[in-house]
């Protein structure tokens, strides 16, 4: 009876993911309004916002260890699906270094100063646009044409802070 | 208990790959915590197994949660290094600047450089006489990266199609 419940448990929401990555494959991958990050967040947010308390839920009502065990497993496993998901449409989406490959890849092969020189451009928009958005999300605090950290946005700038010096890296960005 | 394996593990990891991200390596950031991630979890698989069984439910979730965990510092430490909102946080941390001065700090030809370094390490452009071309394993992500777009923007080829059609 309790591996069942555990194993009832794995079987349903692994059928779940199939059914939520098939779902985008067969229908949403070819609507537009699902071109933005945003919309794909949202498509996973929900999922897991669904999907979370109704296996620990089940957990709980079976009374049984193993099916809490199994639920927390599968949030998890959730967690890696939804990430390697995002990642990879983010990848297919906009990525600079992707964007440096594609434009060499067209010209067989181009001179560094003169690809730097083109692409630089791409670089300046960018910066605005994100500027922008961490405005929009209140990370900064704009004050008579000058930019400030909100408290939030210093709270990320730490933890950004720690990472890079946790892989050593000189340079971001 | 196999939660706090799992978290042990993953803490283990991140110490592993920053000593490696320390050493002199020819190895990329992300190959280093492949290195780091799949030694320690291997370790843990084995740890598991041998405490719960193969087929136990502590199995599957030990690992599932230090998967988890491993992929989300490795999003994290990636976005991190490569980001332009995060190159700008990091630059604004403690500093008031004006936001003309923000942008001419963060040289736009300086971006492509860093970046075209990297692909360059990474082995995916090589270089010859100043002139950059793809190498195989450059030619190969290209193309990957190609189909998986054309995949995740299906909506632009029957828009496109649709456009054809109509005019």
């Amino acid at each position: 009876m309790t591996v069942g419940c555990a194993s009832g448990l794995i079987a349903a929401s692994a059928l779940y993911f199939s059914l939520h990555l098939g779902l985008y494959a067969a229908v949403f991958r070819k609507l537009a309004v699902f071109g933005s990050e945003r919309r794909i967040l949202r498509y996973h947010l929900i999922s897991a916002i669904v999907f979370s308390p109704l296996v620990l839920s089940y957990g709980l009502v079976c009374d049984d260890i193993s099916a809490l065990t199994a639920a927390v497993g599968l949030i998890f496993a959730h967690g890696v699906y939804s990430l390697s998901f995002l990642e990879l449409w983010a990848l297919a989406d906009n990525s600079y270094s992707i964007g440096i490959l594609l434009r060499v890849m067209q010209s067989g092969a181009v001179s560094r100063l003169r690809l730097q020189s083109e692409l630089a451009e791409i670089g300046r928009r960018k910066k605005q646009a994100r500027l922008a958005s961490l405005s929009g999300l209140h990370l900064l605090r704009r004050e008579s044409g000058a930019v400030k950290l909100s408290t939030l946005g210093l709270l990320l700038s730490h933890g950004l802070a720690c990472l890079v010096w946790l892989a050593n890296s000189e340079e971001t960005g | 208990m196999w939660f706090v394996y799992s978290l042990c593990s993953w803490f283990l990891a991140v110490t592993v790959h920053a000593v490696l991200c320390r050493l002199s390596l020819p190895f990329g950031t992300v190959a280093r915590f492949f290195i780091a991630g799949s030694g320690v979890g291997i370790s843990l698989s084995c740890f598991v197994c041998a405490s719960h069984g193969i087929y136990s439910v502590e199995t599957f979730s030990a690992l599932s949660a230090y998967g988890f965990l491993c992929e989300l510092y490795l999003f994290l430490s990636t976005l991190a290094m490569a980001s332009i909102s995060s190159n700008l946080l990091i630059r604004l941390k403690g500093n008031r600047l004006q936001e003309q001065d923000l942008i001419a700090m963060y040289d736009a030809d300086r971006m492509v450089a860093v970046r075209i370094e990297r692909l360059l390490a990474a082995g995916l452009l090589a270089e010859d006489s100043g002139r950059l071309h793809l190498t195989r394993a450059g030619t190969r992500i290209v193309t990957g990266f190609q189909r998986l777009r054309a995949f995740c923007r299906d909506f632009e080829r029957i828009d496109t199609g649709a456009e054809r059609r109509g005019g």
